[in-house]
């Protein structure tokens, strides 16, 4: 099962989608989500592709009515808007490049990110960094073992909020300031 | 605003969300319309076929959900972006209608879900499934797939749940499916007799669990008539369905619950995913909690417009020697003495869709839920005529 939940969000010019080989493929099969660039993780949506044969096995066990009416209605509308799609990944590469950047400075490397949220090395405990964030109004995610000693995953909110959250960040990787420090030392800095 | 009798509303506005349909909400005969886009298999019907096959409330959820729902949208329809497990208001809120603690409660993506966690929970290769034939097939059909046995049990001459022969059953069973009122048949075990049972089960099967199906509770009016959910929070041997499906017209939304000892909620939860609310979209949750939160009356009315509905419909086929089985829900099993399909598809083609074949009754009893008085008269008038014809001789 290959999982494309944030094949929208991929910009890498060399990324090819596995449905071709799912469909050829009995043994392979490609998972879908309305849930992350879609926008519509509240109506639960997501959907499996592959070969009839290998389709007819998972419709087996699916649960009957599993989706609600405005959940189909909305998924097939989001489908047909393929402008909109267009739109939303070149906004969250915008905001991806500018935050990877942005962490960049403070020291934190990232790993290449093509979706819609980054993994980046803040040196600490992922629990301590999200507590002093959180206490600052932006929520991180949750740990990811084995490195929740080391790495932090954000996922990436809309220029604005980033460019907030950014100095979040920044007060936060420099102990001992919180983010009225962290904003006197930014303006230290210029 | 002006409401018709049918739709209510037929649309709103709600800016960037773009309209919203509150029969959709309803979704009737959604099994039937909406799906067959994604569904190709189910059977498309088209504006102004009258939908007399999936038991829900011809009227749809009601005014005040419809405006939660679109409020729910939340500014530029943004908050159905966000995944939210957050359920505890309405599991309080439903606590608090059916005098319970938010332990005793999980949610579930209609009730169906309900059915397959409590079937694949308390059955196994060596503890069936137990249910009446015919039942509504959920779990029945989910213990099929997982290779877990189950046991029929048939009804009385009357349709009737026969209750020491049911009880006789359970032993030894991993859980009871006990739907009341049935479907399809519609009938109903009064509430002593169903305390009764569940007394004997609980206690000459210990290992037992039994699934009380209350789905159609709302429109029973047999004085006799009680909720189990009382025993079932006391009993972790005792689970209690309930659903926003049937009178609170939400079926297109997939709401339902169970009730029960905090024990097996949790059981049941775990299973479900942590929460429990994996499976649940934003949208029906704030649905469900104004469903709870409107006026009581809300359902009185539902009740008292659909048993006159009731009433004029039975007695119809009754004064033509058609008699149906005792029905305490908002549908009927009424005898043809006709095959269904031919009945069904004819009637189809007159714009009236009855519900599918219930084997191993499709050779005589139709299933047929109740609109509104309006649909019923036009429904009647199309029965007539399609009962009119002889059934073709080689049924």
């Amino acid at each position: 099962m290959i999982d494309e939940a944030y094949h929208e969000y991929v910009t890498d010019p060399s990324y090819r989608s596995a449905v071709p080989l799912a469909l050829d493929t009995p043994n392979v099969l490609v998972a879908r989500t309305f849930s992350k660039a879609f926008g519509m993780a509240g109506m639960r949506v997501g959907y499996g592709i592959g070969r009839a044969e290998t389709m007819k096995a998972l419709a087996k066990l699916k649960m009957p009515y599993n989706v609600s009416v405005f959940g189909v209605a909305a998924a097939m509308a989001a489908l047909k808007d393929t402008a909109h799609m267009e739109t939303e990944r070149a906004r969250n590469t915008a905001v991806r490049d500018f935050t990877v950047k942005a962490l960049e400075e403070m020291g934190c490397k990232s790993a290449a990110s093509q979706g819609n949220f980054i993994f980046t090395d803040v040196g600490r405990p992922a629990k301590d960094f999200r507590d002093a964030c959180a206490k600052q109004g932006v929520i991180v995610g949750r740990d990811f073992p084995p490195f929740e000693k080391t790495h932090v995953r954000i996922s990436i909110g809309t220029m604005d909020e980033m460019r907030k959250a950014v100095a979040v960040f920044r007060s936060v990787t420099r102990p001992g300031t919180t983010s009225l420090d962290g904003r006197r030392q930014e303006e230290s800095w210029r | 605003m002006a409401l018709t009798r049918r739709g209510f509303v037929r649309t709103a506005g709600i800016g960037a969300a773009g309209a919203v349909a509150g029969a959709w909400i309803g979704a009737r005969g959604r099994e039937n319309s909406l799906w067959s886009i994604v569904e190709p298999s189910l059977q498309a019907v088209e504006p102004g076929v009258i939908v007399l096959a999936s038991n829900e409330n011809p009227l749809g959820p009601g005014t005040k959900v419809l405006a939660a729902v679109l409020a729910a949208f939340g500014e530029g329809g943004r908050s159905p972006g966000r995944y939210s497990g957050n359920s505890r208001d309405l599991i309080a809120a439903i606590a608090r209608q059916q005098g319970v603690k938010p332990e005793n409660i999980v949610l579930g993506c209609g009730s169906t879900q309900i059915l397959r966690s409590a079937t694949h929970l308390f059955t196994a290769r060596d503890k069936p499934l137990v249910g009446t034939i015919p039942t509504y097939e959920e779990c029945a059909g989910y213990a099929e797939l997982m290779g877990h046995p189950v046991r029929a049990v048939a009804l009385d001459a009357s349709f009737k749940i026969d209750l020491d022969k049911f009880a006789d059953a359970s032993k030894g069973a991993g859980l009871v499916f006990y739907c009341n009122p049935n479907n399809p048949t519609a009938t109903y075990v009064g509430a002593r007799a169903t305390r009764d049972f569940l007394a004997k089960v609980t206690r000459e099967s210990p290992g037992t669990t039994i699934l009380v199906d209350e789905a159609y509770f709302e429109y029973v009016t047999d004085p006799d008539h009680d909720t189990h959910i009382r025993l079932a929070v006391e009993n972790p041997r005792i689970i209690v369905a309930r659903t926003f499906s049937k009178a609170y017209g939400m079926a297109g939304l997939r709401m339902g619950y169970a009730v029960g000892h905090p024990e097996t909620i949790k059981k049941m939860a775990d299973w479900d995913g942590g929460s429990g609310t994996g499976s649940l979209n934003v949208l029906a949750m704030h649905a469900g909690l104004a469903a709870i939160e409107q006026d009581a009356a809300f359902v009185a009315a539902e009740r008292a417009r659909n048993k006159e509905v009731r009433d004029f419909t039975m007695k119809w086929f009754a004064d033509r020697g058609m008699m149906p089985a005792d029905s305490q829900a908002n549908f009927m099993f009424v005898n043809l003495g006709r095959p269904v399909r031919p009945f069904r598809d004819a009637c189809r083609a007159r714009g009236v869709l009855v519900a599918r074949d219930f084997p191993p009754f499709e050779g005589s009893h139709c299933r047929i839920s109740f609109g509104t008085m309006e649909e019923m008269q036009k429904a009647v008038a199309v029965f007539a005529e399609v009962l009119a014809k002889k059934p073709a001789a080689a049924a």
